[in-house]
């Protein structure tokens, strides 16, 4: 790992293992020793295809599981010893879940956003100015939507009011799984931005979960690729995306310049396919087809 | 046949906040036909799918579902026509086994006990479901259930299929193969499929591609002709399929591609056809 930043160690897996209903005729392994960890301050993409053990390691993170000791530590402390302050770990992780109906749990905006500072026993009037920060920082603005009823928002403005209700929590993590699931290209656009400027606050940690690379692959500097609950590449992105075979053939949807320029590679054999953006990729075109 | 004439929808008609869905829509659907739907949300999508379904009524003009118009009086007939598939699989499957879930539609129609099987067994293989017949649906991926639900719309062996955004939470890979599955249903069985999407890269696959703007037919016609329209499909805020933009630009700049480009290898034929890539190309190789 080369261009990693320097912070201080936050996550970390030791060859983590888990299995649902363990010990039960319908057993099954969901992870099979992952070791990773993660520092303050990197935006990391967990990739996989479906069942590859992603939702289970997000889980863990929180140690929402029954876990087993010396396998998941949060700033270096085994989170599954008895005396762990799990109360505490949860105030840390911020998780954004798969669906957003699983995690709003009021009836308006405004009073699901405050959810989370009020049972932290956070004062009324400091609370109210997180749910208006936190609104506000996933563009829905706080006067408009404060009150607005949860079951008549649209998709994507219900995965913002998840996020926002995340972020009022002040967590140094942020996990999202899935977070483009289900959403229409308006509002990927608009949740893409919202992401992207969630980067740019360097204090916050930023894992991404995704089957796809389309948005990863521009939201995050590390991928950890993930299949059938093992870790099978780690790496910067662009390096992960030097190998575009690998990655159709774990089932993981390419960036489209990737998966377009791999398609050209055919015809033009120096093209480069760790491509970010159809920029790079014009560019690249350009090039080797411009008039010049 | 499907046919709307000046159809217009507006949801709490008459009302302060009343909501126009549809304006004046004239759309004819031929028998057989494989179309993709699309638009972004609230452009009338939705809206139209519980139009040829039964669940809403038009505020003015008419739907007729071969021939039968759709109204209350008709809805069980326009339904035993008309087979829709929602987002979110979880909605709409009820039974525990999967073989009773793709049975459901059946024996609410009170058909004899071996034509519910043969339908059930018939829906089950066309879904590649056969080794899971009596598995529980909730142990199931989002992609099978799916399928599941799939089959039981089939099941009731309609003439027009509608998938409504069915691919949306799919990951890619599940998206393509199920359309692949509808395509050849739409080739085997003639029956008509009608997906509604919001995404670009598989309207292409299509023959026909329907764009709805505000209520209203924004255009309508083969992908390649739908996607010449690159700056207007981005002004209503659709994603246009990367291989078509990059024609688009390359043009701009100068080069000179030949022909539609709707998909990668389209790109790709396209620039091995350029005069001087192929000149260029023969060098090399002699």
């Amino acid at each position: 790992m080369t261009d990693r930043p320097g912070g201080a160690l936050l996550v970390e897996l030791k060859k983590f293992r888990y299995t649902y209903l363990e010990g039960t005729p319908r057993a099954s392994e969901a992870v099979r020793g992952v070791s990773f960890e993660i520092r303050c301050g990197e935006h990391v993409g967990i990739v996989g295809p479906t069942q590859s053990g992603k939702s289970t390691i997000v889980d863990a993170f929180a140690h929402l599981l029954r876990l087993k000791a010396g396998q998941v530590f949060y700033e270096g402390e085994d989170v599954a010893v008895p005396d762990y302050d799990r109360a505490a770990l949860r105030r840390s992780v911020g998780i954004v879940f798969q669906r957003p109906d699983f995690q709003l749990l009021e009836d308006v905006v405004g009073k699901d956003v405050a959810f989370g500072p009020t049972m932290d026993g956070l004062p009324a009037e400091e609370t109210r100015q997180r749910v208006e920060e936190s609104l506000e920082a996933v563009g829905l603005s706080y006067p408009e939507f404060r009150l607005r009823y949860v079951h008549a928002l649209s998709g994507g403005q219900k995965r913002r009011a998840a996020i926002a209700g995340v972020l009022a929590m002040h967590t140094p993590l942020l996990v999202l799984d899935e977070p483009m699931a289900g959403l229409d290209p308006r509002g990927r656009r608009e949740l893409f931005e919202l992401l992207m400027r969630l980067r740019e606050q360097h204090d916050l940690t930023l894992v991404i979960c995704s089957s796809s690379l389309a948005d990863t692959s521009l939201l995050c500097d590390r991928l950890v690729v993930l299949d059938e609950g093992r870790v099978v590449m780690d790496g910067p992105v662009r390096e992960v995306l030097e190998e575009p075979e690998r990655l159709s053939g774990l089932g993981i949807a390419l960036p489209e310049p990737v998966s377009c320029a791999r398609e050209l590679k055919r015809i033009l054999p120096d093209l480069p396919v760790d491509l970010l953006t159809e920029d790079e990729l014009e560019r690249e075109l350009l090039t080797r087809l411009g008039s010049t | 046949m499907i046919e709307l004439d000046r159809v217009s929808f507006t949801y709490r008609e008459g009302e302060p906040d009343a909501v126009p869905a549809l304006r004046d829509l004239d759309l004819a659907l031929e028998p057989g036909q494989f179309v993709a739907i699309i638009g972004h949300n609230g452009s009338g999508k939705s809206t139209l799918v519980k139009l040829l379904t039964a669940v809403l009524y038009p505020t003015r003009g008419e739907v007729r579902v071969e021939g039968i118009p759709v109204r209350h009086e008709t809805r069980w007939e326009i339904r035993r026509r008309v087979s829709v598939v929602f987002q979110d699989p979880d909605d709409q499957l009820v039974m525990n086994r999967i073989a009773d879930d793709v049975a459901f539609g059946p024996e609410n129609l009170g058909l004899p006990r071996e034509e519910i099987a043969s339908r059930v067994d018939f829906a089950l293989d066309a879904m590649g479901l056969v080794g899971l017949t009596d598995r529980i649906v909730d142990d199931l991926s989002l992609g099978q259930k799916q399928r599941v639900a799939i089959a039981g719309a089939l099941a009731m062996q309609p003439r027009f299929l509608i998938l409504d955004e069915p691919t949306s939470l799919l990951p890619a890979g599940a998206g393509t193969d199920l359309i692949e599955t509808a395509r050849e249903l739409n080739r085997r069985e003639g029956m008509s499929v009608i997906h509604v999407t919001h995404s670009m890269t598989e309207a292409v696959l299509f023959d026909r591609v329907i764009v709805l703007d505000e209520g209203g037919l924004f255009l309508d016609g083969t992908p390649a002709e739908v996607f010449r329209h690159v700056d207007e499909l981005r002004s209503i805020g659709l994603d246009i399929p990367l291989a078509a933009d990059l024609a688009h630009r390359l043009r701009a700049r100068g080069v000179p591609l030949e022909g539609d480009v709707l998909t990668e290898a389209d790109l790709r034929d396209a620039i091995a056809a350029l005069p001087r890539f192929a000149a260029a190309r023969r060098e090399s190789s002699g």
